[in-house]
């Protein structure tokens, strides 16, 4: 085998008659993919420049998709949450979750058609670190919208569905569950629902502790006042102790305080993209080998911190999607190698014995079996790179609230002051969306 | 025979065309209510009837309405205050609600009286009145039924997995207060516990 400049001459085919068409179709091939992710481009342009109605309306060819149905919705709740539409959100996160679940049965068909076809030729079924982020967003639009039992239902959701992947312990494979638990645990919190709301703090805190990141200061306040809050002395005083807190609000004056939550999206999720390689397999016949790769799309955000009331509190960050999508395709990969291989045996044999026929016609299923060989890059792309997370816990009434975004070395990139009416045991959920061009 | 072949034809297109508009088309079945649908396992409107009609009956045979109506002579007056969704499912709480209500009012034991969203929407119209109806034809202030107890109650779920099988656990706790001493008159409770098999493959 070698690179595609490569080659010699065998049977009546000429290997320049050969490489020409076959060289000019690859071309082709690949002008037709870039063409599939420029239609993509344009609703992430779109959501970059603010206008998220053109971003639906550049969604919205996605939508007759089948094998695409639950990608379609978890971009369009994405997008509508941009645009503020909530209750459409919810809508479509639903659509997206029934959908999902729909396809953890096994498709026949689909399946023999990654590995003897191609990648990309069975519905889109998202990964356990997306599946978990659906989960979590839909939770933050029902706090959002005021329905805590919603958001309680959604965090009981994610424990069920750690519980399938991990029984015992109830972690994800790849992330995610970290900011799934901690923004659990809120909704539990808002709830009333102390117990659970510990337990959820307490497994994302163990999450964020298994990836080696710091652990929002949010969490850590939270672990410390609920501990206290249900007599667990010892526990308490470990993570007084670790995090260095000396002093906390007991939960009791959560009845009298109005839970603020700041969440900035900031950047866009990772993308998947093709790397492929053309190699001469035989005298006049050509493989493809193609594999995704990713391609993070951080913003220039860095933090970000609230102030309201005198109070000050930091936006930590909360969640890294181009991190956990990264664990994925690494573990993904040997098994998208060994279908590519499983295709590219598969199409040789089948080439091999047509060209016997007839070497045109050969060469036409080879050229054909190049065309198909692509590779999958289908993700959750209007995803944020990473989410901050900031809480404040204020007197209810008219409060006004300065929000900073905040670049390297903590120098100020943007200020924005906004009012709310804070309710006394409610909750007041923030949205920020940071896309470098476009702050909302 | 030219003729029968060109007939043949024709018939076998047609059906053809036939048995590609009837596989394209979308098919709309009208079923009875009582006939219990499961298609996802998940708690659907035979659940909230069933419960609503069994948990209303069992109330409405217990010793407190014989008791109210022997302090009072009159029907007690029942309003519906929270009912809360604990379970890790999102339940239409309006359409059990809605089934609570109607099997209430239809067995026509107790007066029911509005509460909740709607009452406000009822005061909100006879504010209005106050200002834009004939006065004559106002409604009064002041004249609304006091309810004489409240029900409340939880829904809780428990799941149980393994592998494609589940064991899905709905309990429904529904409990009847004395809005004058706060004692509980009546407490009901129903559960339901499906086995959801999830098949391996699809089509």
């Amino acid at each position: 085998m070698g690179p595609v400049a490569a080659g010699g001459i065998h049977g009546a085919v000429p290997a320049g008659w050969l490489r020409v068409p076959v060289c000019l179709l690859l071309a082709l091939s690949l002008v037709a993919c870039a063409g599939m992710g420029r239609d993509f481009q344009r609703v992430e342009s779109e959501l970059v420049r603010g206008d998220t109605d053109a971003a639906l309306a550049y969604l919205e060819p996605l939508a007759g998709s089948r094998l695409n149905r639950a990608l379609y919705d978890m971009n369009r709740g994405m997008v509508l949450r941009h645009a503020g539409d909530l209750d459409g959100s919810v809508a479509a996160f639903e659509r997206a979750k029934r959908e999902t679940g729909r396809l953890e049965a096994i498709s026949v068909s689909e399946t023999l058609a990654t590995w003897a076809v191609a990648e990309g030729a069975d519905s889109y079924q998202p990964p356990t670190h997306e599946h978990l982020l659906l989960h979590a967003f839909q939770l933050l639009n029902f706090l959002e919208l005021g329905d805590l039992e919603a958001a309680r239902v959604e965090a009981l959701q994610i424990d069920l569905g750690l519980r399938r992947i991990d029984p015992a312990e109830g972690r994800a494979p790849d992330g995610g569950d970290a900011f799934a638990r901690h923004v659990s645990g809120l909704a539990f919190e808002a709830n009333g629902d102390w117990s659970d709301a510990m337990i959820a703090y307490r497994r994302a805190y163990q999450a964020y502790r298994r990836q080696d990141v710091a652990i929002p200061a949010d969490l850590q306040r939270s672990l410390v006042r609920l501990a206290d809050h249900l007599e667990l002395v010892e526990e308490r005083d470990g993570y007084a102790e670790a995090f260095d807190i000396s002093g906390w609000e007991p939960m009791a004056r959560n009845r009298d305080r109005a839970m603020v939550l700041w969440v900035v999206q900031a950047g866009l999720g990772p993308r998947l993209e093709e790397r492929t390689m053309v190699v001469q397999a035989a005298a006049d016949q050509f493989v493809r080998v193609s594999l995704p790769a990713l391609r993070p799309r951080p913003s220039s955000l860095r933090g970000a911190r609230i102030t309201a009331n005198g109070t000050l509190a930091n936006a930590d960050p909360t969640e890294s999607v181009s991190g956990a999508a990264d664990r994925w395709l690494e573990r993904q990969m040997p098994g998208l190698i060994a279908r590519s291989v499983s295709r590219n045996v598969a199409r040789y044999a089948v080439t091999e014995r047509v060209r016997e026929e007839s070497p045109a016609l050969g060469l036409l299923v080879n050229v054909a079996g190049l065309f198909l060989e692509q590779s999958d890059t289908r993700n959750w792309r209007t995803l944020p790179d990473s989410i901050y997370l900031a809480r404040l816990d204020l007197p209810p009434g008219e409060r006004r609230l300065q929000l900073e975004y905040l670049g390297g070395n903590a120098s100020v990139l943007a200020t924005e002051e906004r009012s709310a009416t804070l309710a006394a045991g409610g909750v007041t959920v923030l949205r920020s969306v940071w896309l470098d061009a476009v702050r909302r | 025979m030219k003729r029968r072949t060109k007939a043949i034809a024709a018939s076998a297109a047609w059906l053809l065309a036939g048995i590609l508009l009837v596989g394209c088309a979308t098919q709309v079945d009208r079923i009875d209510r009582d006939e219990p649908q499961d298609l996802s396992g998940r708690w659907n409107d035979t659940d909230s009837r069933l419960v609503s009609e069994e948990m209303v009956s069992d109330m409405l045979t217990r010793g407190w309405i014989g008791d109210h109506r022997q302090r009072t002579g009159d029907r007690p007056a029942v309003v519906v205050g929270e009912i809360r969704n604990l379970g890790h499912e999102h339940i239409n709480l309006n359409t059990f609600i809605r089934d609570i209500e109607r099997e209430l009012i239809n067995a026509g034991e107790v007066t029911f009286v509005a509460g909740g969203v709607e009452r406000e929407q009822i005061r909100d119209e006879r504010a209005d009145q106050q200002d834009f109806a004939r006065p004559d034809t106002a409604a009064p202030w002041g004249q609304e039924l006091g309810a004489d107890y409240m029900l409340t109650g939880t829904i809780n779920t428990i799941v149980d997995e393994e592998g494609r099988t589940q064991v899905a656990y709905y309990q429904v706790d529904l409990a009847l207060t004395s809005l004058r001493d706060n004692t509980r008159v009546w407490v009901g409770q129903k559960e339901i516990r499906k086995l959801i098999r999830r098949g391996l493959f699809r089509s």
